[in-house]
């Protein structure tokens, strides 16, 4: 069942050990491409291609293409997203771009300008 | 038959304790073995050059200092050498290959149990487990670090950073592609300190003597290169000359381990904890 514009608290099933951990402070550019999770809390420019998931949180701002299992984006997010099972876009986030996916979580206050595909799982 | 050599550091030469058990177990091994006394890291340098290929076993006796600038040098040795290391005090590489004492090093040296291992380089030197770079001062307390760092993977990065910690995670050994783990640290506070990520950071945080740091950075890779805006030291403050290569070279190093300790000594310490 396709879940649009949830209300619910967050839930996030944080990262034990995340591979890719850009900080704060981090400014990154260029093609990171990984099995493993990333989580960025910094800037980030370019594509993320990962088949775990990818973490935007909340003072991220990430101009990217991203391909992922499952994506949570709390931050400023510009770009492309194609999600294999679940985004989930945060009452903090502010996406601008495409994003396609087969679950999509909305929480109240989050900001999406944004093309949507949904396709079945 | 086995060559050995002994690399007595000062903290060896100093123990008559440990001497008058060495020249016991030597003799008790029938070991055809040549001790060097250093008085310094460069020193080490000197002699892994000079003779560290007549060798068939090499071993620093002493702090774990002695140990990292006898495989810094690992470029001199045979590929068939083994390393092995007899302890003087406690420290992460006691704890990380199980040797409780001198007593039990020189145990375990004799026992020869192997394992393969891959050492990085860094710059000139090699790296086996964990590699630790500091940025110099600035003049201007305020100003910060910025370190430039360009992957393999076509990423590039900047950060202001006071310490690096590149972990080498034997690739051989573990099921996933990139050998290196590089993790850079800052004193800024992070936005959140929720993630179950940063607090096996702070577990790293004593490691780099470092209290108020906090995780920035971590980041697999093959190879990467760093630049600085300030001077880059090693843990020896050693001056490292930038740009940094980082894995360019790796080095197939044999190396004696506490029989049951194998895995200990293969994996990162993250992994561990």
């Amino acid at each position: 069942m396709l879940n649009i514009f949830k209300k619910k608290s967050l839930s996030i099933p944080f990262n034990n050990f995340a591979e890719y951990y850009i900080g704060a402070e981090v400014s990154a550019s260029g093609s990171c491409k990984t099995d493993q999770d990333v989580y960025v809390d910094g800037r980030f420019h370019g594509e993320i291609i990962t088949t775990g998931l990818v973490e935007l949180a909340t003072n991220s701002k990430v101009s990217a293409d991203v391909q992922a299992r499952t994506a949570i984006i709390e931050g400023n997010f510009q770009g492309n997203a194609k999600i294999l099972d679940e985004l989930h876009v945060a009452s903090s986030a502010d996406v601008k771009g495409s994003l396609q996916t087969s679950n999509l979580i909305v929480d109240k206050g989050a900001v999406i300008t944004a093309r949507i595909k949904m396709r079945q799982a | 038959m086995a060559t050995y050599a002994l690399l007595l550091d000062k903290s060896a030469q100093d123990s008559q304790a440990l001497q008058a058990f060495l020249a016991n177990w030597k003799q008790s091994q029938k070991l055809n073995c040549k001790d060097y006394l250093v008085e310094n890291v460069d020193q080490i340098t000197t002699i892994c050059r000079e003779d560290g290929k007549k060798f068939t076993t090499i071993v620093a006796v002493g702090d774990e200092i002695t140990f990292e600038a006898m495989l810094s040098n690992a470029k001199y040795f045979d590929e068939k050498v083994v390393l092995g290391y007899i302890p003087t005090s406690v420290n992460t590489l006691t704890k990380r290959l199980g040797i409780k004492d001198y007593k039990e090093g020189c145990d375990i040296v004799s026992q020869r149990k192997i394992v393969e291992l891959t050492a990085l380089s860094v710059g000139q030197q090699y790296f086996l487990f964990d590699f630790k770079i500091n940025t110099a001062n600035s003049p201007d307390q305020e100003a910060s670090n910025n370190v430039h760092i360009h992957l393999d993977k076509a990423m590039q990065i900047d950060i202001p950073t006071n310490a690096i910690i590149l972990h080498n995670r034997n690739q051989e050994h573990l099921p996933h592609n990139s050998p290196l783990l590089l993790e850079a640290y800052t004193t800024q506070k992070l936005s959140s300190d929720r993630h179950n990520v940063l607090k096996l950071a702070k577990q790293r945080l004593k490691s780099i003597g470092a209290d108020d740091a906090r995780l920035q950075l971590r980041i697999p890779a093959n190879n990467l290169q760093i630049e600085s805006t300030n001077e880059l030291v090693d843990s020896y403050n050693h001056k490292l000359k930038t740009p940094l290569s980082v894995g360019l070279h790796k080095k197939p190093i044999r190396l004696i381990v506490k029989k049951g300790q194998e895995l200990q000594a293969i994996l990162s310490p993250g992994l561990i904890s």
